[in-house]
């Protein structure tokens, strides 16, 4: 049987919403707020459809000139009333029809992550020590709950990325899991990025198991070494790459690595859009970028590469070459 | 084989299939627009938890009448929608120039807001526009729209649970279909 959410949850979970929306809430609130979450397992549930929702309507935080479009979207819903009327249609019955494509939609797990017990938003790194000593530093965008029993450690990672330096404790395991799988720390320190489809373990110390989700299979990952999987899956493992941690310091460390995914790399610690040609996108990279200073990295890059950087709008960066 | 024996449904589209579709016809003056929205629907009365039983031909109709009213606001919507957003990217020709995706990532964004309009009264629609797609915070909707801040605030949560709802009933059409499978 699949519980859904009264309509009074319903209605709470849209009250919060409209509360919380524009943030600058004062702590009181927030904990209020997160007191009703903890409440009741069909709060969570709730509170995962409003934020599956909201972020329906997250491709508008990049309009150009959201007043007109806002106007202009005001317009064609009057003239749509005024015509149904005309027609006799008095009752506006006919809402939702399209929306039952909702259903299918994956609610992002960065946004149902909100309730998580640690995260960070965009563009923010943050150290946390846990109960047990172990260090774990949280990546731009990532969020993860905790639940240390008197059997396990156990981190659960909903989305980002995460460096974890584990404290040494031989009688209770440290595990970390995602959707794909679980990864069991054999004294170590290693980082983990999740994505919905697949995630990425990178050993620097010591070793760590990996149990497939899907097929129960396993492999141990040994320091230097990093391997990608799904739920079905272990890829050919790689070469662990050193300089993944230096996203910790803020830095990105880059050794002949494409123009396209330092980009793609600075852009998970910002708002906004940046659009590469293909002409430079293979462009190889090396140095050092600031990781939360988006400007100052575009301007390194381009002091070394023959590339042109367009900023028409804010949010929305052009990349090309510097002839063309 | 009698009538009786036909899912209730089978006999319903025998029936009135091809009067629904005259009348959806001569009320949106298009043919192929009729035929779809016929078929919508009753692919809408399919997706029903429950299936309405009625006692005569007049009530099935008036029943499909309604439906299909429904069936043609969204079409004029989204129709309309998407032509102000031509006209939007019109107003400012050279930067969305090139990024097709985004475009339509917009457009989708803007039908969902659109279709939740439908449905809400006045006042709470242009609240609801104004706090999602201008990003304005509860007091700059206040001021622009002449109301307090505790009454958008109350309309946000209004057109929030609207789609919370049609989100609801819908998962609720799809189990249900997924169970008489």
């Amino acid at each position: 049987m699949h519980d859904q959410p009264s309509f009074q949850i319903l209605e709470q979970a849209a009250e919060w919403y409209a509360e919380l929306r524009c943030g600058g809430v004062d702590t009181a609130r927030q904990q209020a707020w997160q007191r009703w979450l903890a409440a009741d397992p069909m709060h969570r549930v709730a509170w995962q459809a409003v934020q599956g929702i909201s972020q329906r309507f997250e491709p508008l935080e990049q309009l150009a000139d959201r007043r007109d479009t806002a106007d202009r979207l005001l317009g064609a819903h009057q003239r749509v009333r005024r015509r149904a009327l005309l027609r006799g249609i008095a009752a506006l019955a006919g809402a939702g029809v399209l929306w039952s494509s909702w259903r299918s939609a994956p609610v992002s797990a960065w946004r149902a992550a909100l309730a998580a017990d640690y995260r960070t938003g965009t563009g923010e790194l943050k150290p946390v020590r846990l109960a047990d000593g172990t260090q774990v530093w949280l990546n731009t965008r990532t969020a993860f709950d905790v639940d240390f029993s008197s059997a396990t450690r156990h981190l659960h990672l909903l989305d980002g990325e995460i460096l974890v330096d584990t404290a040494h404790e031989a009688q209770r395991p440290f595990i970390v899991s995602t959707a794909q799988g679980r990864m069991r720390a054999l004294g170590t320190r290693f980082s983990v990025c999740a994505s919905t489809a697949q995630t990425r373990l990178s050993v620097f110390a010591g070793a760590v198991e990996v149990t497939l989700s899907g097929t129960g299979a396993r492999r141990v990952t040994l320091a230097g070494q990093q391997q990608t999987f799904d739920s079905q899956q272990l890829a050919t493992p790689g070469n662990a790459e050193l300089a993944r941690q230096a996203w910790t310091e803020g830095k990105l460390v880059a050794a002949d690595v494409p123009l396209g995914e330092v980009l793609d790399e600075l852009s998970r610690y910002r708002h906004g859009y940046v659009s590469v040609s293909p002409q430079v996108a293979g462009l190889r990279v090396f140095g050092n970028l600031p990781l939360l200073d988006f400007d100052a990295a575009l301007a390194l890059l381009s002091d070394s590469l023959p590339i042109r950087i367009e900023r028409r709008l804010p949010w929305w960066t052009t990349v090309d070459a510097s002839g063309s | 084989m009698s009538t009786q024996s036909l899912a209730p449904l089978d006999h319903l589209y025998h029936e009135h299939h091809s009067w629904l579709r005259q009348w959806l016809g001569r009320r949106l003056g298009c043919h192929a627009d009729a035929a779809d929205l016929a078929h919508d629907a009753f692919l809408r009365l399919l997706l029903k938890p429950v299936q309405p039983v009625f006692d005569n031909a007049l009530a099935a109709r008036g029943y499909l009448r309604k439906i299909a009213n429904g069936l043609c606001i969204n079409l004029w919507q989204r129709r309309e929608i998407e032509q102000a957003w031509l006209d939007a990217l019109a107003a400012q020709p050279e930067r969305f120039a090139g990024s097709a995706e985004h475009c339509a990532a917009v457009l989708q964004a803007l039908q969902e807001v659109g279709q939740m309009l439908i449905g809400l009264p006045g006042k709470a629609a242009q609240a609801f526009v104004l706090a999602v797609v201008c990003q304005m915070t509860d007091k700059e909707v206040a001021l622009e729209l002449g109301m307090s801040d505790r009454m958008v605030r109350k309309y946000v949560a209004r057109a929030m649970l609207a789609c919370l709802q049609l989100q609801a009933a819908g998962d609720m059409a799809m189990l249900c279909n997924e169970h008489d499978a």
